[in-house]
C-alpha cells in the first residue's frame, strides 16, 4: 500500500514528463540557450557593420592629425577596419560638417584643436558616439598620437617613446574555494550563469505546481482527490513531484553541458576565436554543488509552497496569474541583486542578502561560486532558509486546504489570513 | 442503531454569516439505499462533505462504519460521487482510473483487470486509452463513476448522481446501485429529485433550511403520510369529464382529478368522516366502482408539504 502522497507526486511526474510542454522545453532549452549566447556574442564581434566616415579637421601645428589618421585607419575589430578617414580643410564649418552628416555623406568628424597636445579638448560628433568599440578605437588613437607628440616635444626619440608605452603583463584571477585560481571573467560567467538557472528553474516550477492545482480546481477533480488523500499529500504530493520534474530537466541540461564541455576547446574557438580555447573554465567542487543543489531545493519549496497556495486561492489562471505577482517581484528582487554579490562577495550587504531566506536560494550559491564563505553564515543562512520554509508550508498547507473547494470569487488577503488562522 | 454504517450526532456546521446544517442526527443501517433529500441549499453536500472528512462539523459527532471517526481509514472505505464532478483532461481513461484506485489504498497490478471489466461493462471498452477530454460528457460521468465503485468500498456516497444524466444511462446506474446493494452495500445519495429517491429508496431523510425534518424507511414514511391523511382514492366507470356531481356537492369533501387517469379522483375528507360515508353516497348515486383505497400520497407530495411546512 502506497502513501497518498506518493501516488500523487508519481502522477504529477509521469504526466509532466509525458507533456509537450516539458518535452520541448527540455531539447528546446540549450539550443534557445546556446543560441542567445551565440548571438550576443556574434552581436557584439560584429560591431556597426561597415566602417564610419570620418572627416578629421586638425588645426595643431605639429600636424598630429595625420598620426591620428593612420592609427585610427589601423584600428579593427577581428579583421575589419573601423573608420575611414577624410582630411578636412583647416577651420573648416562645423555647421557644414554636420549637414553632410545628416545628408548620409559623413558618420562624424573629429576636431583637434590647436593646443590638443597641450590638454586642449578634441571634440567628435557622430553617429556611432554610442558604440563602445568604436570610441574606445578613437580615444586610443588620439592618446597614442598625442602622447607620441608629447614625447617629441620631450626631445624622445620613437625607440625611447616605445619603450615607455610597452605594455604591463598584468594576471587578475579570481581566488575561490579550494584555492583554485580561475580568471575573474570565467568565475562571474560561471556563478552568473548558475544563479540564473537557479532563478529560472525555482520561477518555472514553482510557478507549475500553481498551474497544478488550478487546473485541479477548475476541471473540478479537486473534490474526489480530497476525498481520498488529506490536502496535505496532495501539496506535498505535487511540491515534491514537479521538483522531481524540475531535477530531471536540469539534470538533462547538465549532461548536456558536460558532453559539450568536453569539446569545450573547439566550440571556444570557433564562437570567440582561436584565442579563447585554452580559456579555463573554474571547475565546480563537490561542496559547491552540493551547497548549489541544496540551495535549488530549498528554494524551490519554499516559493512552491507559496505558489501552491496561490494556486488553492484562485480558480482560475487568469486570476492566479494576477495574485502570482507580488511572489515574482521577491524573486525579481532577488535576480536583481546578483550584482552586488559578484561585485562584493564578502562584503556585510552581500552577507545579510545570502542570509535574506527569501534571495537566499539564489544568492547564497552565486556567493559561494565566488568566494569561501564562512561555514556559521552558510548555516545561519541554511537554518533561516529551512525555518521559513517549515513556516511557509505550515500557512500555505491551512490555506491550501480551505482553498481548494472555494469556487466562485477571488480571495483577499485579510480572508487568506483568516483561513490560516483557523485551517 | 448498532449496525448503522453512517451516524451523525447533533451535528452543526457555521460558514462565515449562515448555518449550512444545524443540529443533525441521522443514521444509516447497513446494506440499503439511503436518500438525502431537500431543495437547494438545504444542507446534503455540506453533510456530505463531512462525512468524508473534507469538512470538520463545528459540533457533534459523526461515526462511519460503527467504529471510526472520518478521515483516512474511513475513506478508503467509501466510494465518493461529489456533485460538482470532474477528471484530470489530458489523462487517459485508464490512467486517471488507476491513479484514483491507488490513492484509495488499491495496488496497481490489481487495479488492471478491474478497470477492464468496468470499462467493458459500461461500453467504454475501446475508450481506454483515449484521453478524458476527448470524451462525451454522458461518457466522463460513467468513467467518474467507475472511479467511485473500482475500489469496492463498503458504503458509495453519490451526490446528486443523476443530474445531468441522460434516461439510458441513469437506467444503467439505477441498475448498478441496486446491484451493489445486492451485494451487500451502503448507498446513501441525495437529489432533489423525488422521482428517482423513491424508485431507490429504503429509508431516508428530508433535509430543509438547514435542519431535519423527517427520517424513517420509505414505507414508513409513506404510511405515516397516509395515516395523517383522511384521503381516498375513487375510480369509476366513466368517460372523462368532470366529478360525479355527489363528490363536489357533498360537504365536508376536497376532491382532487388525477391526471391521466379518466375516472379517477382523490378524495380528501375532513376529520369524523370515514370511508364507509363516502362509499355509501357513491353506491347511493348509482355510480360504477371500479377501484376505492386509502390514497397514498407520493413522496413528491410528502416532500413539497413537509418543506412548506417547515418554511412557514
Amino acid at each position: 500500500m502506497s502513501r497518498a502522497w506518493l501516488v500523487v507526486a508519481r502522477r504529477e511526474y509521469t504526466e509532466g514528463a509525458r507533456s509537450k510542454w516539458f518535452i520541448v522545453t527540455c531539447v528546446l532549452g540549450p539550443v534557445l540557450f546556446i543560441a542567445l549566447i551565440g548571438f550576443s556574442a556574434w552581436a557584439q564581434l560584429r560591431g556597426g557593420g561597415k566602417a564610419a566616415r570620418l572627416a578629421l579637421v586638425d588645426e595643431t601645428h605639429e600636424a598630429i592629425g595625420k598620426d591620428v589618421a593612420a592609427e585610427l585607419e589601423a584600428g579593427k575589430l577581428g579583421d575589419r577596419q573601423r573608420f575611414r578617414v577624410e582630411v578636412a580643410p583647416t577651420g573648416a564649418d562645423r555647421a557644414a560638417l554636420t549637414k553632410r552628416i545628416d545628408a548620409g555623406e559623413l558618420d562624424g568628424y573629429l576636431v583637434l584643436p590647436a593646443d590638443v597636445a597641450g590638454g586642449g579638448l578634441a571634440i567628435y560628433r557622430g553617429t556611432n558616439a554610442s558604440s563602445t568599440v568604436d570610441m574606445a578605437i578613437l580615444e586610443h588613437s588620439l592618446r597614442t598620437a598625442i602622447v607620441h607628440a608629447r614625447a617629441h616635444g620631450l626631445g624622445l626619440d620613437p625607440a625611447q617613446t616605445s619603450a615607455l608605452l610597452a605594455p604591463v603583463a598584468f594576471d587578475a584571477r579570481q581566488a575561490t574555494a579550494g584555492g583554485q585560481e580561475v580568471t575573474g571573467e570565467a568565475a562571474f560567467f560561471v556563478a552568473y550563469i548558475i544563479s540564473f538557472l537557479l532563478y529560472m528553474g525555482i520561477l518555472l516550477y514553482g510557478v507549475t505546481v500553481m498551474r497544478s492545482v488550478v487546473l485541479e480546481k477548475s476541471s473540478r477533480v479537486m473534490e474526489v482527490v480530497v476525498s481520498c488523500a488529506r490536502p496535505w499529500d496532495l501539496m506535498l504530493g505535487k511540491v515534491v513531484g514537479i521538483g522531481m520534474l524540475g531535477l530531471t530537466q536540469l539534470g538533462l541540461w547538465t549532461a548536456l553541458a558536460v558532453v559539450a564541455s568536453a569539446f569545450k576547446g573547439p566550440l571556444l574557438a570557433h564562437f570567440l576565436g582561436a584565442g579563447a580555447a585554452s580559456i579555463a573554465m573554474p571547475s565546480v567542487g563537490a561542496g559547491q554543488l552540493a551547497c548549489v543543489v541544496v540551495f535549488f531545493l530549498g528554494g524551490y519549496f519554499l516559493y512552491s509552497a507559496i505558489f501552491a497556495a496561490v494556486g488553492a486561492a484562485n480558480d482560475s489562471e487568469r486570476d492566479a496569474q494576477q495574485a502570482q505577482m507580488p511572489v515574482m517581484m521577491v524573486l525579481i528582487v532577488a535576480s536583481m541583486c546578483f550584482p552586488i554579490i559578484s561585485g562584493a562577495p564578502r562584503d556585510p550587504l552581500a552577507v545579510v542578502l545570502t542570509t535574506i531566506p527569501f534571495f537566499s536560494p539564489v544568492l547564497m550559491p552565486m556567493r559561494v561560486l565566488l568566494t569561501p564563505v564562512p561555514a556559521w553564515q552558510l548555516a545561519l543562512s541554511l537554518v533561516s532558509l529551512l525555518a521559513t520554509i517549515a513556516l511557509a508550508l505550515w500557512c500555505a498547507a491551512r490555506i491550501f486546504r480551505v482553498g481548494i473547494l472555494m469556487y466562485g470569487k477571488r480571495s483577499t488577503l485579510r480572508e487568506l489570513g483568516r483561513w490560516v488562522r483557523e485551517g | 442503531m448498532p449496525d448503522a454504517v453512517v451516524e451523525l450526532r447533533s451535528v452543526t456546521k457555521r460558514f462565515a454569516g449562515h448555518v449550512a446544517v444545524r443540529d443533525l442526527s441521522l443514521s444509516v443501517p447497513r446494506g440499503i439505499i439511503y436518500g438525502l433529500l431537500g431543495p437547494n441549499g438545504a444542507g446534503k453536500t455540506t453533510s456530505i462533505r463531512m462525512i468524508n472528512d473534507i469538512m470538520k462539523p463545528d459540533a457533534g459527532a459523526i461515526t462511519l462504519f460503527g467504529t471510526l471517526a472520518p478521515g483516512r481509514a474511513a475513506q478508503r472505505r467509501i466510494g465518493y460521487l461529489p456533485e460538482e464532478r470532474g477528471l484530470y483532461p489530458k489523462m487517459t481513461v485508464r490512467r486517471v482510473l488507476t491513479f484514483l484506485a491507488e490513492l484509495r489504498g488499491l495496488d496497481r497490478a490489481d487495479v488492471a483487470p478491474k478497470v477492464t471489466r468496468w470499462l467493458e461493462r459500461l461500453e467504454l471498452g475501446k475508450w481506454m486509452d483515449a484521453k478524458v477530454e476527448s470524451l462525451s460528457k454522458g461518457m466522463q460521468q460513467k468513467v467518474q463513476f467507475i472511479a467511485t465503485v473500482l475500489h469496492e468500498p463498503d458504503l458509495l456516497i453519490l451526490d446528486e448522481p443523476f443530474s445531468g444524466l441522460d434516461p439510458l444511462n441513469a437506467d444503467v446506474l439505477r441498475d448498478i446501485v441496486r446491484e451493489q446493494r445486492a451485494a451487500g452495500r451502503t448507498i446513501l445519495f441525495s437529489t432533489h429529485l423525488m422521482e428517482h429517491a423513491e424508485q431507490l429508496c429504503d429509508a431516508l431523510c428530508i433535509l430543509a433550511r438547514s435542519e431535519r425534518v423527517l427520517e424513517g424507511t420509505l414505507s414508513d414514511v409513506k404510511t405515516r403520510a397516509r395515516d395523517a391523511r383522511n384521503a381516498y382514492r375513487v375510480e369509476i366507470a366513466r368517460e372523462g369529464g368532470a366529478a360525479p356531481a355527489v363528490l363536489t356537492t357533498g360537504p365536508g369533501m376536497v376532491v382532487t382529478r388525477l391526471a391521466g387517469l379518466g375516472g379517477a379522483f382523490d378524495v380528501e375528507l375532513e376529520a369524523g368522516r370515514g370511508a364507509s360515508e363516502l362509499l355509501r353516497k357513491l353506491v347511493d348515486a348509482g355510480e360504477e366502482i371500479v377501484r376505492f383505497e386509502r390514497s397514498v400520497p407520493t413522496l413528491h407530495e410528502i416532500f413539497v408539504d413537509h418543506v412548506r411546512r417547515h418554511h412557514v
